[in-house]
């Protein structure tokens, strides 16, 4: 894994939200892109026209690159968007998505 | 139709962005009893340089923010967070600005006097991969590390310009990161000495920058001058780096999994631009910059710029510009100020400005990055369109900014060309043999970030 959290405040209990079906824990606090880059994937989704795949970029809401789908609604920027517990969270990470 | 503007949320002095200008500004105003409505469109204020940590992430409030951001608990001050201004139109003696944030809060804001704080983010600079995941801007690598506690990569490549790089791989080191190297376009600042008196005083900067190389040294992470990331390799991510001289050829190939991009910053003029404030493009700053008066009043009277919205400058020089136009809309408000107090910020703010020059000087962004270009490297990211694409309208006579984005759609996407509008016109110079200013401003249009439709409603649906 490429990416690795930092020690968080002792006695932070982390919350449960779900990543393309699977079960993934996360801390209050974090957003989907550091929950999402902590759990190994780099690749949130690949584009339209030529699939390529693409992640986080400029982590501060400009330039839309980090879009995942949130609790069904789509387009949803992974960097500004905080963790809720219980967060269905969708990614087109997979090539054939 | 007075019936209806009454029903808008009114504001005496709206503030844009509360960042350091923003802030600075809203706690000025506040001093001479202008109640003031502040609208930021992240969660918590502090903008990029104050940016705070989420307290669930033991987060400990900047020490320099922290009078500022204390203010905003005042009777007089109003802030409306997690909310973007998506227009800003001329309305009756003021203007109306158009909001979009969670639901249940107000949509319209009718405001007398308007300060547009809106900062800047790192400035894009394209090269063949650089889409690929493990590719990201400094900024955002800052952001991980300082504020949500994520160490993005193992071993990263940094690639840009200037002091700041020294600050993001001292984060990375300290966070246990492998900084495999950190190149910088430009050239060793033999020159820096000249800079001496306007850097006098300014201890604490130089400080940081030296803690920060005594880092780098110690980990043996290797600063290479004149240096430049040239393509990115991977299947499907970053595997590999390869990198040379500015303006020369590929030399090296190196191991990383995580590329950050530093070539400082470009400011955010979008909404300033869809208001229909005057811009100029800018050589030195190589960006479209709002044309203001000694007051840091735009073209539009009643609409203020400052901070890196208006020119990269700093922290500080963001804080003593958010001051100045303070005072100015609390006079056109007609309040009183001290002249005494005008002459003190006029005076921080030149003297702000004379160190934030010398950074511009040292750490131009640089000429040549355009040399790195190939026909298949993706100039604008959410349309998907190349240089070759661009190239190619160019040769069938496409000669001004909106002439290219109307027949490529390189910047109608969603960032609304923030990542590749200064790429594409330095392209469209390049191959027209012209300066960026000769090809025209392309044409802004609100919302200036995406809306839902029904967000645009003046009520919620």
């Amino acid at each position: 894994m490429r990416s690795s959290r930092l020690p968080r405040a002792s006695g932070s209990a982390m919350v449960e939200v779900t990543v393309d079906g699977d079960p993934v824990q996360a801390y209050p606090g974090e957003t989907v892109a550091t929950v999402l880059l902590a759990a190994g994937r780099r690749t949130f989704r690949h584009t339209d026209h030529l699939h390529a795949p693409r992640g986080l970029f400029c982590g501060m809401g400009v330039c839309f690159d980090c879009l995942v789908t949130v609790d069904g609604q789509a387009n949803v920027r992974a960097c500004m968007t905080p963790v809720r517990a219980g967060m269905i969270i969708e990614t087109g990470g997979s090539s054939d998505a | 139709m007075p019936d209806l503007i009454a029903q808008h949320l009114q504001a005496e002095l709206a503030i844009v962005g509360a960042g350091p200008a923003g802030l600075a500004a809203a706690a000025e105003a506040s001093d001479l009893g202008v109640p003031v409505t502040l609208i930021d469109i992240f969660p918590r204020p502090g903008g990029q340089y104050f940016k705070q940590t989420p307290p669930e992430l033991d987060g400990v409030p900047d020490g320099h923010a922290r009078p500022l951001l204390d203010r905003l608990s005042r009777a007089e001050m109003e802030v409306i967070s997690d909310t973007a201004v998506w227009g800003i139109f001329p309305e009756g003696e003021g203007y109306l600005l158009c909001l979009y944030g969670p639901a249940g809060t107000p949509r319209r804001l009718l405001a007398k006097k308007v300060i547009l704080a809106p900062g800047a983010y790192d400035r894009p600079v394209p090269f063949p991969g650089w889409t690929l995941p493990g590719v990201m801007t400094a900024g955002a690598a800052l952001t991980l590390v300082k504020h949500q506690r994520l160490l993005p990569g193992r071993r990263f490549l940094l690639s840009g310009t200037g002091p700041l790089q020294l600050v993001l791989a001292r984060h990375l080191l300290d966070a246990g990161g492998e900084v495999a190297a950190v190149l910088d376009a430009n050239p060793f600042p033999w020159r820096a000495w000249r800079h001496a008196p306007a850097a006098w005083g300014q201890w604490e900067r130089l400080a940081e920058g030296w803690a920060a190389w005594r880092t780098m040294r110690k980990a043996g992470a290797a600063l290479r001058w004149g240096h430049v990331v040239r393509r990115a390799e991977g299947e499907g991510e970053v595997a590999r780096a390869v990198i040379g001289p500015v303006g020369g050829d590929d030399t090296e190939t190196i191991a990383v999994d995580t590329i950050c991009l530093g070539h400082g910053l470009t400011p955010s003029v979008h909404l300033a631009r869809q208001a229909g404030c005057e811009h100029r493009y800018d050589p030195v700053q190589q960006a479209c910059l709002p044309v203001r008066d000694e007051w840091l009043q735009t073209t539009l009277s009643g609409i203020f710029v400052v901070g890196d919205g208006a020119g990269i400058g700093g922290k500080d020089v963001a804080q003593w510009e958010g001051r100045l136009a303070a005072l100015a809309a609390a006079r056109k408000l007609a309040r009183t100020v001290a002249a005494d107090r005008i002459a003190a910020v006029r005076r921080e703010l030149a003297r702000q400005r004379r160190f934030a020059a010398v950074l511009i000087d040292l750490f131009p962004a640089s000429a040549h990055l355009g040399d790195l270009l190939t026909d298949d490297t993706v100039l604008c990211r959410c349309e998907e369109i190349t240089v070759g694409e661009i190239r190619r309208v160019v040769a069938e006579g496409a000669e001004t900014l909106n002439a290219v984005r109307m027949v490529t759609r390189a910047g109608m996407g969603r960032c609304q060309g923030r990542m590749c509008g200064g790429p594409v016109a330095e392209l469209l110079a390049r191959e027209l043999g012209q300066p960026v200013d000769a090809l025209g401003q392309v044409t802004p249009r609100p919302p200036v970030v995406p809306v839902p439709l029904e967000g645009l409603l003046e009520e919620e649906a």
